[in-house]
């Protein structure tokens, strides 16, 4: 089936996901980046680049190298836009029809012939990537794009030679990667501050189509500006310790630039960062370095009057769409800028809800696009409902605990099995206790059911082998069965309907496990320190009955009383002292046991099999030692 | 799991016993347990690209964080002042062995530099960071290194960041 990719095609950069196996995922360019920069350039040669080549080399080929193109495409020449950015932009932007061209490297494009080279690229990088022939697309645009950008934005499409299924909304791109187009009715805010633009929609989920209901923005506020704030305070810093102005140092002026871009992502998860460039510059003094340490809450100071102005927008896009601010049910965060942890709490506080930044926000548009190109070659056709374990499966092991086979919210059918052996000598019969829940006690969970393994041979503890099987077919039925390895006696139940708990159950039982997850957690190591202790007294004991007279009294005293004293505190709370206690007699018995060898070794007979916790090819230590999982 | 008795073979005569729409709808399933199996396969080979992906990922990573290092000691060397005494330039010697560890530790890596002056430019492995005019050099040759560019096998880690010659 040949795919439809989903391109969101940005001022600054672009991004393409397609959908695989149902789901959105973003293809990365040859240059191996998940984004490409909207720059087209073309140098003295004549050669074309389009992405990051091309904005590598924009510093010395200004005049040729072609980027925001956005603001201008399906522009009329006399637009306010235009006759800005022909004051800004250092390229030339002529006069064609009512329309715009720009001129690179002495030729004429319109913005659309821009566009499409970009748009080439991220096709060619695509059918590199996936193998095969690309032939269609869905494109995003600003919601306030009118007709002619609209159809503007098309054309560049088709002159890239992908056929544009449909052209949509940014915002509607956005809500739709989350999912947000099956409740009708729904309000969604989308909050979009990106490299160089801020836009605000606010949307509505109608029968079948989502409508922006208002839209509104800033065209000149972004990411960009945030960085402006930052480098104007290192600069002016080091001017203050250093007395020098390292604007006018072109190549210090990068480094600050890097710097403060590094900054501000490192803020978004540190309290505090270093901005540390030593040897920027130097006078007649020697070398000068720059060594500031830049905090979130002075980052927050510099930013706060950026973030604020984002909220007028907001404001009277609400007040467009006739909606109380509390009637938005999801918010929406769409650009890089939206990481930021002021930014975050802006919206939040203003809504008094959270709003969602899961899905990373500079891929948000593409993955919406992407979402919207599988509808389209109908990947979705015959959706085949699977079921997943609402709650965990497992049995209960020594101690009470419950040892988990099969997680919750594993898709069905599924099976998993484990080997488990006994917990005392010469043990004969296991009881298999089917569980259900969250809980890490036994007790505290639902028993689904219970049978007995009998007839396993005598043999000392940890020994017998016995596979328990868990295995859900996709109706939830779970059949349990457990192996003797040894003999081959198998036993098993099988539960039906283990899938079907009311919802409330399933919370009532996931709520209880989080409540008694603290005392769960420390009755489970109190029972596995049991265990550990149990298996070190069981092993050193069997080791000093073997040991017979190989060992000194002296030895023998020594491990003994270890003994004594773990058997003291075993079973007290006291996990410190059990360890302890544990790690006293395992060091003890391990010198004896080194000793044993070494005196077998000696006599250049066969090793010993009673030492130390040695096992043999495959080793069982304890009742719930997991062997294998399927 | 039984069912498997029930699916008929495919009609070849048009005249099989099983009516048109159960016929379709085995080979609806047929197709979905296909499409399944496949997706699976398909998943465990992208699993195994994507860890493959991933280890280089946070060598890149890491080789950023060290790359930053690296070009302060570059740095540094462009500062070394005239005229050192013996015994700051033996201390300098030290710390410039240190720059050879930390250069070691890159190379084991598989982190390779490049960059150098009297290359021409070219967008895909250097980054133009600024432009002078000299007339006894080649128009896009480059004048200086500012720092140096970093390749992993053949992916550019950081593009080396360069001064060029721009004829006018």
């Amino acid at each position: 089936m040949p795919k439809i990719l989903g391109i969101d095609l940005g001022t600054t950069n672009s991004c393409v996901a397609i959908i695989e196996g149902g789901q959105p995922k973003v293809l990365e360019n040859k240059e191996g980046s998940r984004t490409t920069p909207s720059v087209v350039a073309v140098n003295k040669a004549g050669e074309r680049s389009v992405g990051l080549p091309a904005k590598r080399q924009a510093v010395t080929n200004p005049k040729n190298t072609l980027y925001s193109i956005k603001r201008l495409i399906g522009r009329r020449f006399d637009d306010a836009e235009v006759t800005r950015d022909q004051k800004v932009m250092p390229f030339e932007i002529v006069k064609r029809g009512d329309g715009v061209a720009i001129k690179m490297a002495d030729k004429e494009y319109t913005p659309e012939e821009i566009s499409a080279m970009i748009l080439q690229k991220i096709k060619a990088d695509a059918e590199e990537k996936l193998g095969e022939k690309i032939e269609e697309a869905i494109i995003t645009v600003p919601a306030y794009f009118d007709d002619a950008q609209r159809a503007a934005t098309k054309t560049a499409g088709e002159i890239a030679g992908l056929k544009v299924r449909r052209i949509i909304n940014e915002p509607t791109a956005a809500a739709l990667a989350y999912g947000f187009d099956k409740k009708k009715g729904q309000k969604i805010v989308v909050y979009d501050l990106g490299g160089g633009t801020f836009d605000v929609s606010v949307l509505e989920v109608s029968e079948d189509t989502v409508e922006v209901k208002s839209t509104n923005g800033d065209t000149h506020l972004g990411g960009d500006d945030f960085d402006r704030v930052i480098i104007d305070w290192i600069l002016e810093e080091f001017k203050k310790q250093e007395g020098i102005d390292l604007s006018k140092d072109s190549l210090a002026l990068q480094r600050v630039k890097d710097a403060a871009e590094r900054a501000k992502i490192e803020l978004s998860t540190a309290a505090q960062t270093e901005i540390n460039q030593p040897f920027i510059t130097s006078d007649a003094n020697g070398p000068k370095h720059l060594v500031l340490t830049m905090t979130r809450s002075k980052l927050e100071e510099l930013c706060h009057d950026l973030v604020a102005k984002t909220l007028v927008p907001l404001k009277s896009a609400l007040k467009d769409a006739g909606m109380d601010k509390s009637a938005i049910e999801e918010i929406v965060m769409v650009g890089g800028m939206t990481r930021m942890p002021l930014v975050l709490k802006t919206v939040e506080d203003f809504f008094g809800k959270k709003p969602n930044i899961t899905v990373n926000p500079d891929e948000v548009v593409a993955l919406g696009a992407a979402v919207q190109a599988g509808v389209l070659q109908g990947e979705v056709k015959d959706v085949l409902l699977l079921d997943v374990t609402p709650l965990s499966f497992g049995i209960e092991t020594l101690g009470g605990v419950m040892t988990k086979l099969i997680e919750r919210n594993t898709t069905i059918p599924a099976g998993k099995s484990q080997v488990f052996s006994t917990a005392a000598d010469n043990q004969t019969t296991v009881e298999i206790h089917v569980l259900q829940g969250e809980r890490e006690v036994a007790s505290g969970n639902k028993t689904l059911g219970r049978f007995i393994l009998s007839g396993i041979p005598m043999a000392p503890r940890g020994v017998p082998q016995v596979e328990v099987k868990f295995d859900i077919d996709a109706n939830g039925i779970l059949n349990v069965s457990a192996t003797d390895k040894g003999t081959g006696t198998s036993q098993k139940i099988t539960i039906q309907g283990s899938t079907g708990l009311s919802k409330d159950e399933v919370e009532r039982m996931k709520h209880d496990a989080e409540t008694h997850a603290e005392e769960d957690k420390k009755l489970k190591e109190k029972v596995e320190h049991q265990n550990l202790a149990d298996t070190m007294i069981y092993t050193s004991e069997k080791m000093m009955k073997e040991a017979g007279d190989k060992i000194t009294a002296e030895e023998r005293k020594s491990v003994e009383e270890k003994i004594e004293a773990l058997k003291a505190v075993k079973d007290s709370d006291d996990h410190e002292a059990i360890k302890k206690a544990a790690d006293e007699l395992s060091t003890a018995a391990q010198a004896v046991g080194a000793k044993m060898y070494q005196q077998e070794a000696g006599k250049g007979g066969e090793g010993s099999e009673g030492g130390k916790e040695e096992k043999k090819d495959e080793p069982i230590d304890a009742e719930f030692e997991e062997k294998k999982g399927e | 799991m039984n069912d498997e008795q029930n699916i008929s073979p495919p009609d070849k005569g048009g005249q099989g016993g099983v009516e048109p729409s159960k016929c379709e709808k085995c080979d609806e399933y047929l197709a979905g347990w296909k499409r399944a199996l496949a997706d699976y396969d398909n998943l465990q080979k992208d699993l195994a690209r994507e860890r493959t992906e991933i280890r280089t990922r946070v060598k890149q990573d890491v080789a950023h964080q060290l790359i930053a290092v690296l070009d302060n000691f570059d740095q540094a060397a462009k500062f070394q002042p005239d005229g050192l005494g013996k015994e700051l330039e033996v201390w300098l010697k030290g710390l410039m062995h240190v720059k050879s560890q930390l250069e070691g530790v890159t190379r084991e890596m598989g982190l390779e530099a490049y960059g150098a002056v009297g290359e021409i430019f070219s967008a895909q492995l250097h980054d133009a960071g600024g432009e002078r005019s000299e007339e006894d050099k080649a128009d896009q040759e480059i004048l200086e290194v500012v720092s140096r560019g970093w390749k992993l096998g053949d992916r550019i880690v950081r593009p080396a960041k360069v001064i060029i010659n721009n004829k006018h």
